[in-house]
């Protein structure tokens, strides 16, 4: 038992630090956190146009549509974003040195970039929260509901980061995946339901992407956030274990692939 | 135990580019060219070559980072490619050219998160990390953020991490890069230390003959993969010199006309004489002193630097030959 205890704080140790690194420039974060505050102004004006002739929209109000983007925006920019490391670490080698030590180096760099992901996530969250309530007030939601949202945002983390790893590992047999990068950030946007619910897209559209692990990214923390319900609540969960599976177990596979090509040259 | 790359090659210009796409020819080259050896326990062996000669290559099979081609290796009674993770735990690695301190953070948080990694007891930790402390002198910088470290103390650090978990095994890969003579000089002092009360094997590459010198007993010496030298460090100098360097001011302006065979010259002029001297010194003693006035006499052995450049040079020329 104290063996499981030390791996488990290993990891903490490594979460703890990396918030440590991450306050050296807080400040810096939070002044980013300015994108999020235009972005969000610009969406309260839009939705208010489009929400001028309509009391709901897909039975989503224009109150609930701007706390769905809070909880939505707030996930993109806090997520996290180890993708570049990870794949520059591939190509240049350099994952070499880090192999070199008695961790996981999948879990090691999650647990890295969960530190800053925590902090980004409250600034943005406090950020967005703050100048949504000016506009349109509380969202119509008990507070206890926040805590099995945050269970589901956890989650969300995790599937992005394993996503975010395996397209990173792809660079073991491409040369170049920034490409990549761009398309799942285009399809996050669509089909993961950022900036628009995914429940007013046509039916075949909301069908496709309820088969895709994306729209568990952003819409459902965001949908169980507006309209709370235990059954939401657990189908969610479900689901996103689900692919928390299928695609841990396809990048263990894609990272055993991809050490044996790895070749690190001189040094 | 060899290693090979398989390097993709790209034929010149945009066509050249396109056709990589489409059809990508590879080339494969041995980086390391079947070497073989075995290091003692507490030993501590440099291990020097040219650029891109194996020298990395060769550590990062060791540490089991990289899978060899052919051959076989067991560092500490371990296969480094099967059991890496048992391995990791009692070796220590530092690369000069890469940092494995936090950037923003002192480097006692990173000693601190370096001692969960290992899982070394609370206890174990406080006294090694007292005793690299005191040896590596870091009392005042174990509390400012890394970025504002110089290199040397930045180094001192990198080294003191590695040591955190006293590994039975060191590799240094280029630990002096681009320090000033004191704080080479200071890690250089450490290290021993660490080797005789530790009795820590240490395995270092380097560019700085100065390093090698001081450091280590044995020296292996490789070059484009194939290793030329392995003996004492004494025995380099003892195998490939070949001459000694001799300096010679006369009291007056003197022109040399006549010397034995076997020597040549470097530098003269009306008052100074350089020559280089295969074999047969006292025979040219005899010459200078009874044909010519000599003021002041110097013999020299070719430093460690010179010594090392012939051996890059003369096996490099051998490389060509072969070819």
């Amino acid at each position: 038992m104290p063996n499981v205890w030390k791996k488990i704080d290993k990891y903490l140790a490594v979460t703890r630090v990396s918030i440590k690194n991450v306050f050296a420039y807080v400040r810096e974060m939070a002044y980013r956190s300015t994108f999020m505050i235009v972005i969000l102004f610009v969406f309260i004006k839009l939705w208010g146009v489009a929400f001028a002739d309509h009391q709901s929209i897909a039975g989503i109000t224009y109150e609930q549509t701007l706390w769905y983007l809070v909880v939505t925006e707030a996930i993109i920019m806090s997520k996290i974003s180890i993708g570049n490391v990870i794949s520059r670490e591939v190509i240049s080698g350099s994952l070499a040195y880090t192999l070199g030590r008695p961790y996981n180096y999948l879990l090691y760099h999650f647990f890295n970039g969960f530190g800053e992901s925590i902090i980004r996530l409250a600034i943005n969250v406090i950020a967005g929260s703050t100048l949504v309530f000016l506009f349109v007030g509380p969202p119509a939601v008990e507070l206890w509901v926040v805590f099995p949202v945050m269970i589901t945002i956890l989650f969300a983390i995790i599937i992005d980061f394993l996503i975010t790893a395996m397209i990173s590992f792809l660079a073991f047999f491409t040369e170049e995946v920034s490409g990549f990068f761009f398309v799942y950030q285009k399809i996050l946007f669509i089909l993961g339901g950022l900036l628009i619910p995914i429940d007013f897209f046509p039916e075949w559209l909301q069908e496709f992407s309820g088969l895709l692990p994306f729209q568990l990214i952003l819409y459902a923390p965001a949908k169980l956030f507006i309209n709370f319900s235990v059954e939401t609540f657990n189908y969610i969960i479900l689901q996103q274990f689900l692919w928390m599976f299928a695609l841990g177990v396809t990048l263990g596979i894609l990272f055993l692939l991809g050490k044996r090509r790895l070749s690190v040259n001189g040094g | 135990m060899t290693k090979e790359f398989s390097l993709k090659k790209k034929k010149k210009g945009l066509r050249g580019s396109i056709q990589s796409i489409l059809k990508p020819s590879y080339q494969t080259i041995k980086a390391v060219k079947g070497i073989n050896f075995q290091v003692k326990q507490g030993e501590m062996l440099g291990f020097i070559g040219p650029n891109g000669s194996g020298k990395s290559t060769t550590i990062k099979m060791l540490s089991g980072i990289l899978t060899p081609s052919e051959g076989e290796l067991q560092v500490l009674g371990t296969n480094p490619v099967t059991q890496r993770r048992k391995l990791t735990r009692h070796i220590g690695t530092v690369y000069g050219q890469k940092s494995q301190l936090w950037y923003h953070i002192p480097p006692i948080d990173t000693f601190y998160l370096f001692s969960k990694i290992y899982e070394i007891e609370e206890n174990a930790f406080k006294k090694q990390l007292d005793k690299l402390v005191e040896l590596f002198q870091l009392e005042n910088i174990l509390n400012v953020a890394a970025r504002k470290l110089s290199l040397g103390q930045r180094m001192k650090c990198e080294i003191a991490a590695s040591l955190l978990h006293q590994p039975k095994l060191v590799f240094l890969d280029e630990p002096t890069i681009g320090l000033d003579i004191i704080a080479k000089q200071q890690i250089r002092e450490a290290l021993l230390e660490m080797n005789r009360s530790e009795g820590t094997t240490v395995m270092l590459t380097s560019h700085d003959v100065g390093d090698i010198e001081s450091l280590c007993d044995r020296v292996i010496v490789i070059n484009q993969g194939e290793m030329v030298f392995d003996d004492h460090i004494d025995q380099l100098k003892r195998r490939f010199i070949h001459h000694k360097v001799v300096e010679i001011g006369f009291t007056k302006p003197t022109v040399v006309n006549s010397l034995p065979p076997d020597v040549d010259i470097i530098y003269a002029d009306q008052m100074n004489l350089k020559l280089k001297v295969k074999h047969g010194i006292s025979q040219l003693m005899e010459h200078l002193m009874v044909q010519y006035s000599v003021a002041d006499l110097n013999i020299n052995e070719p430093s460690m630097e010179e010594v090392i450049r012939s051996i890059y040079q003369e096996s490099s020329q051998e490389e060509v030959k072969n070819a």
